[in-house]
Formats: structure tokens, C-alpha cells, sequence
């Protein structure tokens, strides 16, 4: 009986401790189940350091850059669009050269769709919405630095406005964030959008320092998020940049009054932030302006090799560079020969000209004119400024604006508003450092003078098409380019995806 | 190790064999080892005793039983219901055959199983399955892989490669790392039998892994007895293909019919130079490429298994090697296995048992240009394709044979550890199991490949699994008519994904395939790449789930049965608030052959079953709820995540947006059926009917543009599939010695899915190029129906209402376009004017086996069949819209050696203008979608057991020598190749490797 006893008692305990096992598991569950993700951050996570500050602003530069470099958007709207380049073999950017938009390419339909450039404005508003609650949670965040980050934000949302507007005219304008909420909203006229952007950036001008973590910028603040400068120039927007933005605000807009005087600002200032005129060779140089972030790129958007950032989308080299600069055979885009012949038209030009001896084309601007195959060459920032092109990834950084643009335009206002010495003057520092000497032409041909400096020197810049815009509304003398404007044809279609989520907004009249 | 630029030769840049498994988790490793000696010291301890126990009767009868294994799901399988609910299928004739993974092994030989291929590439990743139709829409690979059933291995749910990695990747042709599929790693002859559960009350059980199916694998286990020797092996070979090729003459030929119809003296002048200069030895001479393409590659496997032990211990080892290729590209999968089991009884109340299930698979992969350059991240000039010359094409080869480095190695650990303790009624299981797989890839393609530029990569991943199950079974007869049955449990399953992925680009010179870094510490570049321009990758992903269930089986009179699961689940990955999740199921069975006397029908049996199973999500993002990530990424760059070198985060806008309150997904599913026997259970039929609705699915809705987001995810997607099945099993001549017996199965199914329901109440979404539209299946293609060609622009009709030309999407259609009819006669060709011609997914799939035996003679064959579907020709497509394919020089423009291969008819397509903006060879159009059924006369075997003869019969338990062929015939209409070669979404882009026809000789030997 005994015997038959004690292993049942044993088994009993046994069968317990299993179960006392099982409810230690069992109760640990709900822990268990609670794991925060390694590859995002929650909402419960976020705005609560420094660095969150930090990660945020960049990310909302970011977020620009990558909607200008997708699809090399810059300059497939602001140099191919019936620009001085031809396609090769890639019939969407045949399209694109000639203003036939609403092919259905899958690459013209990207950039008809805004998407990317409201994945900005929306960063940049939640950014200015919630960098408040960091001050709340981390002594090291200072008044002053959210001060100057949501200056940062407010002018980077206005310059995306910008862009915007000079692509499709009227477009909605969102001010404040609605995260979850997909609101649909109507076309705004771009008149407004282009008042809203001048407004936040005159609101946010003087919180912007001249120059990040330098002595002198304007602000009690010498470091920024522990960077000193150089370390900044090129990456953010500053003082300068912001009346660079305006500059070209109020350009576009034809209010050139207002203009001249946003332009006098930065050719007065611009030396406090570091940037200097660019000397020709410095231009075409596989390390000079364009090879990673400098000062002189008063606004700015950098690829660099050393942080991995560089690609082999999102620069202009991607279009025009092939043999014997790359391996590949033919560019994307070239320049007819006798297009650059007729834009290089003036004796000694730095840039492009013909030897008066022997007659050859002498030019860092291109190679191998006169084969069948000149490549435009300006800009050839392979990797880690090599000359070595057989893989072809590039570190040119996206130059919106610098000096001698914005001299150009300071130039172009002045003119337009009649003040035709003090234009030559400024036009005349720009054709002095090229070669080509002092303007001599007449004051009618001032305007002409300067589109034309503008056409060779912002070449491959993404200027043309803006350029072509000011010019005849300057000029109104080509009545096809007239009626263009006249019917809204200088903007691009929307892209059904845009117009199939939102009710409320309709193709652009010229392309119904 | 801290110097820098290693100069490695390729021999010490392989694995070192010794580090087999590099990163077992510690405490895996631990337990491993520490399991393994506790069972062998239990074992030599028992065996000690092993004579006295041997007279135990009652724990005869046990081990017996314990060749179905003791574990989690042996107690489960007890279930009478679930049990009848399993399609068993046939191994000893699936293991004739050189299936190399367990989707070719169940393709044709399971009901309901629609399985995949969409290459012939030995050990694959692209390989999918799917048990009754499509789930969802398949949107992107991701949903491929929630759509997978689960596998099982002696109850173990093993876990796959997680498709996080495609998050960096530009392109998703295949994963990155060494894409090997992780189900190639099962070999057949190790398994004792394959049960595929598709009804969803009897696959409850399992809980919600189990949502889309679950196909259990037990593997021959340690048994008592003698001890038992076996041997299998077959060798043999994969045959070319017979293809004909073309040189540069045809393609001009070809392109001269357009551009003597349309070209402009300016097209003309870009005609590409390959093909311009007839007198070019390269591409306009002898095309034999083929001759190095195609080859006859050898195939063999070989194992062997010893078993053996007492009623109280036993044991079972097994190795093996299989070495399975493809006929084209030098492709192969190199498998060893190994497999040890232990049982022991240490007491009469206790039973232990353990499993290490361990392969190593070793890949040789393809060598095409669009992989190539997909790893890469990086096209380069693709103006002029490879010549078709064999010197050529010869000179290509020997420089990536000699000097590229390509190592895909993946190892696959199963482990169990269990205890089983049985006192009266009561019957305890605990079990600590684990999947552990782990793969490398180790990459370096020379300078030589590509314009001066070399390359490499390091990858490394491992995805992990562990599961605590503890479960508690009770049976109760009330009487002698009702019996009853209970089973509680609780699984905790942990899941770990992680990778490391390295890039480097454009390192010195092609002697240094080793990506070093600068390991002193006191140096200014310290960890930095040294010689290669590098990116770094890295990813890891935990889910643990939680569950706890309760099993009800009532059984009255042996003629009634019923079984009620509930269970409730939850998961870390699912937002805080909708953490659990409760299903319940029930299945009932009842026996009506006593109420029917018929001397035709032995036996009928009427089942019903409802129930409903969470599903689980693979990935953790929607658990967060709004979320913030690195998120800059563009054309060609995808995965950059810095700012001017500083880490940023942003909210997900181009993945989509995530709000909160996101509820489980589940399965809802009704089945009635029927089982029938006839003829003294002669002929066998199982008849069912389903309806199964997939509920509350996450889909991203596309918001509007101005939000900045791609899209919005949204619960509320359901689609149904409803479907009949039907199996009948017939001995048609019945075996009896010196006469020939005839066995037949035929499986099919009929099966169709409807959208129910989408996000917000809306009726139809486009995403991509699928449009879905409530009421219609998820699967459907749509495309613009074509009616010929306009000959010149006048022929383009003119809307009386305002004079306006016709458009495609507001393009004036021009002489040369496409004539595509205007379905709503608003005078504009676009998405409205698209027409549903079928569904990418087959509506029927079925087969056939047959085996005749005639004295010690078998004679198998297998018909496989999928019928009403369609595929899109875009192999077609591509090769008429060669202006726009060559002009982008893009990923898609890549045109591999099998460009010199002969394609398509031109005469049977319209000729359109192919420079016209309206893109007029694009896809969607009706001229590519062609009928995709087909049906593959897909294995034959021959074999003859000569254990009959007297000689072999004491010694031998059996010896069988057979010969088998596979992919012998199909029976199509499609045009292009093999109509099984196409994408998940019903694409045949023309990159997929044949699948082989092969032949081996096999011989299989139990001692």
C-alpha cells in the first residue's frame, strides 16, 4: 500500500512544480509582449532631447533634398524643360525638353506629383509645433537654439513654398500640422503662398544666424548643437539665404523694387557667412564650389562622400557626364555644338571660347566639342573629387543660389526697375571674373545682357526654365512664350494621383 | 589583427568550416548541450536497467506509439477531428524524386496547394505557397510572405528570412544575403510523413501562425527495436534545354520593321551601334552561347540513418548530403544534413525526448547581370548587351569564375527539448523548442565585371525562435458512449530577425577581396573601410507572442465528434490597447454509415466546422502606432538616413502613415464536407466546400498628396475565398501477389476570391498598377483592349462635342498609336477604358497520380494542373518596346545573355510606333495577356524492389532501385516558356531559369 503511495505523492509534486513553472510564465506575459522597435520611434520617445531637436530639423532638410534629387527633379525642371539641352536616347526626358508634360512616363508623372515636397512643409510644421516640448525636458536645449530652429523650419518650409509655386502655380497652402488627419484641401492662388513664404521668412530672418557656430553671427549663440563652423556652411539655411529666398520671391513675383533691396542685403552681408565669388577654375574644379558643402553655397544641399551621402541620382552630372569623363558612352542630355557656340558668343570667355590662333574651342565648361559626343562637363564631382569615373556616384551638392547669381539677379531687378548703371555695375562683376570684360552694349540691351550671362554662368544649375519665365514676363517679346504664360503653361500638370485623392483640386487649366 | 589592407587570397576569404554555426545565441548554445548530455546520461542509465523494463508491457505499447514522436503536436493530433481534417501525403513516392525544397515536394502532390516557382534556380528564396487562393492582394514580397502557412517540424514552427531587408533595397528581385529558400533545408528522406492542414478549426490549435494553413512535418524519430540501417541514395542529372538562338542579323531585322515604318532621320542616327555594323564578327556571328549557358549538370543524394534502443531509450541519427542543380547558369544547392534524436523513459511516468536538427546549405548562384546589378545598388551603361558569341560570352564567364567570390551559406538548427509526464487521466507536456537559421553572403565581383569597378558585400543574418510550450491534456470517459477530453496550454514564442549588411565599392585592385577596417584604436580612422567606399546596413526586429488555449473533444457513441478550440493570443507587435486577441472554433463530425445499409457504400460521414484566428502581423512598425524613422531616401538612394553626416528622423512619409487603434486582422472560415467510401473502401472521396473571409486587413490607402504621406494604413480590407475540394483515392486493380494493382488519386480544387470590403467604406483604390474593386477578385488584371493601330493621324477620332482629338490621359493620339477602344466613349484613353481579363492567380489547381505495381515492379506518374489564369507577356512587351527599354537605361533595360534566344512572332502583335510618348508596347494592354493554364506531366518513376528475390530477404528489409524523371511535358497555350515561370503578380518578364527536366537512378535500402 505503502509502495503504491509515495511515487503518486511524488508525481503530484512534480505535476506541481510544472504548473508553478507554467504560471511564472504566464504571469511575465504581458511583460513580455512589451518591446520597443530598434528601427523606428514612437510617439511616446520623441521630442524629449537635444538631439531629437537635432534629428527632426535635419530630417526636414532631408526631406528636401530627397524631392529634389529624386529623379534629378532640380534640373529636369529647371534645365531640361525647353532648356538649351537634348535628350539623348530617353524619350521622358524628350518629353520634358519639349514641354510635352503630360506624357505618362513614369518619371514625368513623378514630377508632376507635389507629394514630396508636402512630406517638407508637414516636417517642418510638426517640427515647429512640437520642438516646444524639448525645452520642457532638457536643459540643453536652449531658447535660443529652438529659436533658431524654428526660424530654420519656417524658412525652409517658405523656400519649399517657393519652389513649389514657380512649378505649379496655384497650390494648397498648409500651415499647421494635422498629423492622422487627411483633410482635403483646395488650390490656393500662388500670389497668396508666395505672400505667406515672404512673410515667415522676414519673421524668421533676424532669429537666423549669419553663420553657424562662427564668433560673428549675429547671435549670442557660437556653437551650434556642437559644431563650430566651417562645419555647417552649405547644410543649413542662414541670414543670407533666407534674403537670398526672398530675392527670388520677390523676382518672380515681378516685384522688383523689393527685390533689389532683399539682393543689396546679401551683397552687403554675405561675408559674414563665410562665402567669397567663385573664381573660374573654382567653378569646374572636381573639388571646388560644387564638391561637398562651402559657404559660398548660400543655399545649399550637400551629397558628400565622407558622410555617405553621395548618389548616383540627384546631381547634374547624372544627365550630361559620359566618355571619356565616365565610362558611359552617351549622356542622358547633351548641348547641340552650335547652341554653345551661340551662348559663349563673346571673345576671352573663361568658360568656353575659341582659341583666336588656331581656332579650337578651349573650355572647362565642356569636352570634346566638335566630335560627335561634347559632354558638358562643368560640374564633375565624382565620389571624393576623383578623376577616376569608372563608378560613376556623385558628391556635387545642390546649389540653389550663390554669389554670382545672386549678383545676376540683383543685376536683373535693378535693371527692371530702371537703374541701369548700378545694374551694369553688378553685371560687370560677374563678366569681369569670367573674362569677357565690361558690358559695352546699350541699356536696351542691359536685360538681354544679363539673361544671356545668366544662360552661360548658372548653366546645368537648374535656372534656365525660371530664367526663360522672368525674361519674357520682363520682356513679353516672344508672343508663343506669352501665350504660354497667358494660359498657365509654364506650370506643370498635376499628376492624377494628386488629383484622384483630393476632390477639391483640378488639373492646371492649360493641361485639361 | 590590426593591420591594415589584409591582402587575402580567396582560400583564407572562405568560411572557416570549423565556425560552422558563427552566432548560436549563447544560451541556445547552452541549452543545446547541456539537453544532449542530460539525455545521454539518462540514456546509459536506463540502459542499465533496460532488460528489467523491458517486461513493462504497458510501456511497449508507448514507445510503440512513440514513433509518432512525443511531442507538442502528437497530443494535439490526438484530436479526432483535427486528425480527419489533414491531407496526408504520399512520401514514399515524393522521396523518389530530386525535390529540393518542400514547395516542389508538396506542389502536386497536396490538395488545395497552389505553389510557385518563378525560377528554376535550385534553392531559391522565390518560391512561394498557398493554401485556398489568395488571402490579399499581393502588393509587394511582403505580402507574399504573410500570405505563407506555417511550417512545422515535430511541432517546432520554424521561422524564415523576415522581409525587413527590403526596406533598403532599390531593388526587391530577390532578398539580399544569400536568399536561399529555408525550406530547402528539409530532406525527405529524414521525414516520416507531411500533413497539410487547410481548414481552419482543425488548424486553431496551432494559433494564429497557422492563419493562412499549416503544414506539419514529422520526422522518423527514435523507435525501439532492432536496430535499423537505411541508405538511400539517386544520382543522376538536370538536362539542357534546346533553345534557338539569334545573332545581331535578327534583332536588326526585327528593329528595321519599325524603323523603316517610324523612324525619323534623327532616330535613325541613334540607331545603336551593336547593331549598325553588320560586318561586327561579335554580333553578327556564330550565336552559341548557349553552349556555355546550358548545361547538363549532375545531381546525387545520399544518406543514411541508424535507429535503434530499448522501450525505455532510443535513438536515431541521420546524415546526408543532396547536391540539386539547374540546367542553365551553373546553378546549384549543396544540402548536408544531420539529425539526432533521443528518447528516454527515465520513469515509468516520464518520457524525454530530444531533437537536434541541424543543415548547412551551401548555394551556387546565377550569374545574370540584373542580379549583378541589383545587389550593386547600381546600373551602369547598358547601351550595347553581352554578343551572343561563345568566345565572348567565354571571356565573360572565365573572368567571373576566376575571380569572383560568392559564398551563400545558410545552417538551419531545430532543437527540442521535452518532457512528457503521464499520471491516471493527466498527460503534462513541457517542451523548450528552437529554429535557428542563420545566413552569410560573402560577395566580391572583380574590376573586370564592370568598367574598372569592383565590388563587395558581407552579409549576415540570423532569424531565431523559441518557443515554451506547457500543456495540460485530461481524459474522461463518462461512460461507455461519451468520451471526453480536455487540453489547456501555453506557448510564449520569442522571435529575433537581425542582419548585418555590408556594401564596398570601388576597393584598390582585385587581389583585396576582403573589406578590413583599421583596428588601432589609436589612429584617426579607427573601424574605418579601408580601400573601399562603404555602406553599412543593419536591422533587428523582436516579437514575442503570447497564448493560451483550451481544447474540447467530445466523442458519443463513436459516431459523434466534436472539438471546441479557444484560444486567446497576444502579440508585442500590436499597439498596447488591441494587444489580445480571442478566437474560438469548433469542428463536428458525425457518422452516419450505420443508418445507411448499402452494400456499395462502406462508409459516410457528414463535417462541419466555424471558426475564426487572429492573424499575425511580420512586422513591428504598425505596433507603434505614429512613429518617427530615417526617412530621406530617393531615386537610387534609398536607404541614405543622414543629413550633412548627422542622423535624422521624420515621420514615415513614403512608407505611410500609422495611427493608433489598429485591431487584429483575422481569419473567419465555414466548412461543410463530406467523406465517403465505396466499393469496400475501394474508391475514397472527400468532398468539401469552404468560405473563408480574411477580416480587418491593414492596407495602405493612399491619402492626399498635400499630406505629404504615400499613404495611410487602414484597417478594413477583407477578401474572401470560397472554394470546393475534391479528393477521390481509387484502387482501381487491387495488389495481390503475381498480379497487377492500380492505384489512382485525383485532387482539385476549385477556388475564387472577392474583395469585401476596403478601408473607409471605399468601394475601389488604385495602388501601383492594380486597381482593386469591392465585388471583384483581388487578383483581377486590367487592362485597355486594343483593336489595331491608327495608320496616320487623321484616323484618330475627333469628339464631335468640342473637336477635340482623342487623348491617352490627355496625350493627342497620333498615326502609329495604339487603337485602344474607348470603353466609355468619353474621348479619353485612360485607367477607365481598362477591361478585367482574368486573375494572376489560377481559379483551378489539381493533379493526378498513378502507380501501377506488377510483382516487385512500380510504375508512378504525376499530372499537375492550374488552369484559368492569366499571365502577362511582358517578356513580350519588353522586347517590342525596345526604344524605351534601351533608351532608360534603368535596371529593367538589362538584357541578359538569353536576349540572343528567339522570343516572340512579331506577326502575331500589331506594329505600333514605338518612339510615341503614349508608350505603345506598355503591359496593360490586351495584346500581352494571354491564357496561363497549363497542365505538366510532372514526375515518372519506374522501380523494382529486389528484396523480393530470396537472396536479399534475411538480411534486407527492403532494397528498391528505381529510375525517375521530372518535368517531362506540359501542355500549354501560353507562347512564351514555361507558363510557371512568372511572377507572383502573373508577370512572365523572361528572367526566370528554366525548371529542368531531369532524370535520376535511385536506390534505397533498409537494413
Amino acid at each position: 500500500m505503502y509502495n503504491k503511495i509515495k511515487p503518486a505523492r511524488n508525481v503530484i509534486k512534480k505535476i506541481g512544480m510544472f504548473m508553478l513553472i507554467g504560471t511564472v510564465l504566464l504571469s511575465g506575459c504581458n511583460k513580455e509582449l512589451d518591446i520597443d522597435s530598434t528601427h523606428l520611434v514612437n510617439e511616446s520617445n520623441n521630442w524629449k532631447s537635444l538631439a531629437d531637436a537635432r534629428s527632426a530639423l535635419l530630417g526636414s532638410y532631408g526631406l528636401l533634398r530627397a524631392a529634389l534629387a529624386d529623379n534629378n527633379a532640380h534640373w529636369l525642371y529647371g534645365d531640361l524643360r525647353m532648356g538649351d539641352f537634348k535628350a539623348t536616347s530617353r524619350l521622358d526626358l524628350k518629353a520634358v525638353t519639349e514641354n510635352n508634360l503630360n506624357a505618362p512616363y513614369p518619371v514625368v508623372k513623378s514630377l508632376s506629383n507635389w507629394r514630396k515636397f508636402y512630406a517638407v512643409i508637414n516636417s517642418c510644421t510638426v517640427f515647429i509645433d512640437r520642438a516646444g516640448e524639448i525645452l520642457k525636458n532638457d536643459k540643453q536645449y536652449t531658447e535660443e537654439n529652438y529659436k533658431i530652429d524654428v526660424a530654420q523650419m519656417r524658412a525652409l518650409r517658405a523656400f519649399t513654398y517657393f519652389y513649389m509655386a514657380r512649378i505649379w502655380g496655384d497650390i494648397p497652402l498648409i500651415t499647421a500640422s494635422t498629423d492622422g488627419n487627411f483633410i482635403e484641401r483646395p488650390k490656393v492662388a500662388s500670389e497668396i503662398v508666395l505672400q505667406f513664404a515672404t512673410s515667415e521668412l522676414l519673421a524668421a530672418v533676424n532669429a537666423l544666424p549669419y553663420r553657424y557656430g562662427a564668433l560673428q553671427n549675429g547671435l549670442n549663440q557660437q556653437s551650434y548643437y556642437g559644431k563650430v563652423a566651417p562645419y555647417w556652411d552649405g547644410i543649413l539655411l542662414n541670414r543670407i539665404s533666407a534674403y537670398a529666398i526672398l530675392a527670388h520671391i520677390a523676382a518672380w513675383q515681378g516685384k522688383y523694387l523689393d527685390a533689389v533691396a532683399y539682393a543689396k542685403f546679401v551683397m552687403t552681408n554675405f561675408g559674414l557667412s563665410g562665402a567669397i565669388y567663385t573664381t573660374t577654375p573654382n567653378l569646374t574644379k572636381v573639388d571646388g564650389l560644387f564638391y561637398g558643402n562651402n559657404a559660398s553655397q548660400l543655399v545649399g544641399f550637400p551629397f558628400n562622400y565622407n558622410t555617405a551621402e553621395m548618389s548616383a541620382v540627384g546631381h547634374i552630372e547624372d544627365l550630361v557626364l559620359a566618355a571619356p569623363i565616365i565610362s558611359k558612352a552617351v549622356p542622358q542630355i547633351k548641348m547641340p555644338d552650335d547652341v554653345i557656340a551661340g551662348i559663349f558668343n563673346e571673345a576671352n570667355d573663361l568658360r568656353f571660347r575659341f582659341d583666336p590662333l588656331t581656332g579650337l574651342p578651349v573650355s572647362d565648361y565642356f569636352s570634346g566639342y566638335g566630335t560627335s559626343n561634347t559632354v558638358f562637363s562643368k560640374i564633375k564631382c565624382i565620389r571624393n573629387a576623383s578623376t577616376d569615373g569608372t563608378l560613376a556616384i556623385y558628391s556635387s551638392a545642390l546649389v540653389f543660389t550663390r554669389m554670382e547669381e545672386i549678383t545676376l539677379l540683383y543685376a536683373e531687378s535693378l535693371a527692371a526697375i530702371g537703374s541701369m548703371d548700378e545694374a551694369t555695375d553688378a553685371l560687370d562683376i560677374v563678366r569681369n571674373s569670367r573674362g569677357i570684360g565690361l558690358y559695352k552694349g546699350t541699356n536696351a540691351g542691359l536685360i538681354d545682357a544679363i539673361f544671356a550671362e545668366r544662360r552661360r554662368e548658372l548653366m546645368g544649375e537648374g535656372w534656365r526654365w525660371y530664367d526663360l519665365v522672368r525674361y519674357n514676363k520682363l520682356k513679353n517679346n516672344d508672343p508663343k512664350f506669352t501665350d504660354l504664360i497667358k494660359k498657365g503653361g509654364i506650370y506643370w500638370p498635376i499628376d492624377e494621383e494628386v488629383l484622384s485623392t483630393n476632390a477639391k483640386i483640378t488639373q492646371n487649366e492649360y493641361w485639361r | 589583427m590590426n593591420k591594415k589592407n589584409q591582402a587575402l587570397d580567396s582560400d583564407l576569404n572562405q568560411l572557416q568550416p570549423g565556425c560552422l554555426f558563427k552566432n548560436i545565441p549563447k544560451k541556445m548554445g547552452l541549452f543545446l548541450v547541456l539537453s544532449t548530455m542530460i539525455s545521454c546520461a539518462v540514456n546509459l542509465q536506463s540502459h542499465a536497467k533496460s532488460t528489467a523494463n523491458l517486461t513493462v508491457a504497458c510501456f511497449q505499447d508507448t514507445t510503440k506509439k512513440a514513433k509518432q514522436q512525443v511531442a507538442i503536436d502528437s497530443v494535439i493530433l490526438v484530436s479526432y477531428v483535427s486528425k480527419s481534417n489533414t491531407d496526408t501525403v504520399k512520401l514514399n513516392q515524393v522521396s523518389k524524386y530530386p525535390f529540393i525544397s518542400l514547395q516542389q515536394a508538396l506542389k502536386s502532390n497536396a490538395k488545395g496547394l497552389y505553389v510557385q516557382e518563378i525560377t528554376g534556380e535550385p534553392g531559391s528564396a522565390s518560391q512561394s505557397m498557398l493554401l485556398r487562393g489568395l488571402s490579399r492582394p499581393l502588393l509587394s514580397k511582403a505580402n507574399v510572405a504573410e500570405s505563407q502557412p506555417a511550417v512545422y517540424i515535430n511541432g517546432i514552427p520554424l521561422i524564415g528570412d523576415n522581409p525587413f531587408v527590403y526596406n533598403v533595397q532599390e531593388y526587391d528581385f530577390s532578398p539580399i544575403g544569400p536568399a536561399t529558400n529555408l525550406l530547402s533545408a528539409i530532406d525527405l528522406d529524414n521525414i516520416q510523413s507531411i500533413n497539410v492542414i487547410s481548414n481552419l478549426a482543425a488548424v486553431s490549435i496551432y494559433g494564429p501562425r497557422a492563419a493562412n494553413g499549416a503544414i506539419l512535418i514529422t520526422t522518423k524519430n527514435a523507435h525501439q527495436g532492432n536496430r535499423e540501417i537505411s541508405v538511400n541514395s539517386y544520382f543522376g542529372f538536370a538536362a539542357k534545354n534546346k533553345v534557338t538562338t539569334t545573332n545581331g542579323r535578327d534583332e536588326s531585322l526585327f528593329r528595321n520593321i519599325f524603323y523603316n515604318k517610324y523612324a525619323t532621320a534623327e532616330d535613325f542616327d541613334k540607331y545603336p551601334a551593336y547593331l549598325a555594323d553588320a560586318t561586327n564578327e561579335n554580333y553578327y556571328g556564330r550565336s552559341d552561347w548557349t553552349d556555355l549557358y546550358y548545361k547538363n549538370a549532375a545531381l546525387h543524394t545520399i544518406n543514411a540513418s541508424i535507429t535503434g534502443g530499448t522501450s525505455r531509450s532510443n535513438f536515431r541519427f541521420f546524415a546526408g548530403n543532396t547536391s540539386n542543380a539547374g540546367n542553365a547558369d551553373d546553378t546549384r544547392l549543396n544540402r548536408y544534413n544531420a539529425a539526432f534524436f533521443i528518447n528516454v523513459l527515465p520513469l515509468k511516468w516520464l518520457t524525454i525526448s530530444t531533437m537536434v536538427n541541424a543543415t548547412r546549405l551551401n548555394r551556387d548562384r546565377n550569374r545574370s547581370l540584373r542580379d549583378r546589378f541589383a545587389e550593386m545598388q547600381y546600373v551602369p551603361d547598358l547601351i550595347s548587351p553581352i554578343a551572343p558569341n561563345k568566345t565572348i560570352y567565354g571571356n565573360y564567364l572565365s573572368e567571373y569564375e576566376e575571380k569572383t567570390i560568392d559564398n551563400n551559406i545558410n545552417n538551419v538548427l531545430q532543437g527540442s527539448f521535452s518532457a512528457n509526464a503521464r499520471y491516471k487521466n493527466f498527460d503534462f507536456i513541457t517542451r523548450i523548442s528552437f529554429d535557428y537559421n542563420e545566413g552569410m553572403r560573402d560577395l566580391f565581383y572583380p574590376s573586370t565585371l564592370m568598367d574598372g569597378n569592383n565590388y563587395i558585400s558581407n552579409f549576415y543574418a540570423y532569424n531565431q525562435r523559441l518557443n515554451i510550450d506547457n500543456s495540460i491534456a485530461y481524459n474522461f470517459k463518462v461512460n461507455k458512449a461519451q468520451v471526453f477530453k480536455a487540453l489547456f496550454g501555453h506557448t510564449l514564442s520569442r522571435d529575433v530577425n537581425k542582419y548585418n549588411y555590408l556594401q564596398g565599392y570601388k576597393g584598390t585592385s582585385d587581389y583585396i577581396r576582403i573589406n578590413s577596417v583599421d583596428g588601432d584604436v589609436n589612429e584617426g580612422d579607427y573601424l574605418q573601410a579601408q580601400g573601399f567606399f562603404t555602406k553599412k546596413f543593419t536591422d533587428k526586429q523582436k516579437i514575442n507572442i503570447s497564448s493560451l488555449y483550451g481544447s474540447f473533444d467530445y466523442t458519443l457513441n463513436n459516431e459523434f465528434f466534436a472539438t471546441l478550440v479557444a484560444r486567446t493570443d497576444g502579440a508585442s507587435n500590436m499597439q498596447a490597447n488591441n494587444r489580445w486577441f480571442f478566437s474560438p472554433s469548433v469542428n463536428t463530425k458525425w457518422d452516419i454509415t450505420k443508418y445507411l445499409k448499402s452494400a456499395v457504400l462502406n462508409n459516410l460521414s457528414l463535417n462541419a466546422s466555424y471558426g475564426r484566428l487572429g492573424t499575425l502581423n511580420i512586422t513591428d512598425v504598425y505596433g507603434a502606432g505614429p512613429q518617427y524613422v530615417s526617412d530621406l531616401g530617393w531615386s537610387s538612394n534609398k536607404s541614405v538616413g543622414s543629413y550633412g553626416g548627422i542622423g535624422t528622423l521624420s515621420r514615415p512619409y513614403s512608407s505611410g502613415w500609422i495611427g493608433y487603434d489598429i485591431p487584429w486582422a483575422y481569419v473567419q472560415a465555414l466548412e461543410v464536407g463530406t467523406d465517403a467510401a465505396f466499393l469496400n473502401n475501394r474508391l475514397q472521396t472527400r468532398l468539401s466546400f469552404y468560405s473563408k473571409t480574411n477580416k480587418r486587413m491593414l492596407l495602405g490607402v493612399p491619402v492626399n498628396a498635400e499630406s505629404g504621406y504615400t499613404r495611410e494604413y487602414k484597417s478594413g480590407m477583407d477578401v474572401n475565398n470560397k472554394g470546393i475540394e475534391l479528393a477521390i483515392s481509387a484502387e482501381i486493380l487491387k495488389a495481390k501477389a503475381g498480379e497487377l494493382g492500380w492505384n489512382a488519386d485525383f485532387n482539385i480544387a476549385f477556388n475564387q476570391n472577392t474583395l469585401k470590403a476596403l478601408p473607409n467604406n471605399l468601394q475601389e483604390i488604385t495602388i501601383g498598377n492594380q486597381k482593386l474593386t469591392v465585388g471583384k477578385p483581388v487578383d483581377q488584371i486590367l487592362v485597355l483592349q486594343s483593336q489595331g493601330v491608327y495608320q496616320t493621324d487623321v484616323d484618330v477620332p475627333v469628339n464631335p462635342a468640342n473637336f477635340q482629338i482623342m487623348t491617352y490621359k490627355g496625350l493627342k493620339l497620333h498615326g502609329g498609336d495604339p487603337k485602344w477602344k474607348d470603353q466609355n466613349g468619353d474621348y479619353v484613353i485612360d485607367e477607365n477604358d481598362k477591361v478585367a481579363m482574368g486573375g494572376y492567380m489560377p481559379r483551378i489547381v489539381g493533379n493526378f497520380t498513378s502507380s501501377f505495381s506488377y510483382k516487385g515492379f512500380n510504375l508512378d506518374f504525376n499530372i499537375y494542373f492550374a488552369l484559368k489564369r492569366s499571365i502577362i507577356n511582358q517578356s513580350a512587351a519588353n522586347q517590342l518596346d525596345f526604344i524605351n527599354k534601351t533608351g532608360n537605361n534603368n535596371i529593367n533595360s538589362v538584357n541578359e545573355i538569353t536576349f540572343w534566344q528567339k522570343g516572340i512572332n512579331v506577326a502575331d502583335y500589331p506594329i505600333y510606333n514605338p518612339w510615341s510618348a503614349v508608350q505603345s508596347y506598355r503591359s496593360d494592354q490586351d495584346i500581352f495577356i494571354e491564357n496561363g493554364s497549363y497542365a505538366k506531366l510532372r514526375s515518372v518513376s519506374l522501380g523494382y524492389d529486389i528484396s523480393k528475390f530470396r537472396y536479399f530477404n534475411k538480411t534486407f528489409r527492403k532494397i528498391y532501385v528505381y529510375a525517375a524523371a521530372l518535368n517531362l511535358y506540359t501542355l500549354k497555350s501560353y507562347t512564351g516558356g514555361d507558363p510557371e515561370l512568372v511572377s507572383y503578380t502573373g508577370e512572365d518578364t523572361g528572367y526566370g531559369l528554366p525548371i529542368p527536366r531531369t532524370f535520376t537512378l535511385g536506390l534505397k535500402i533498409d537494413l
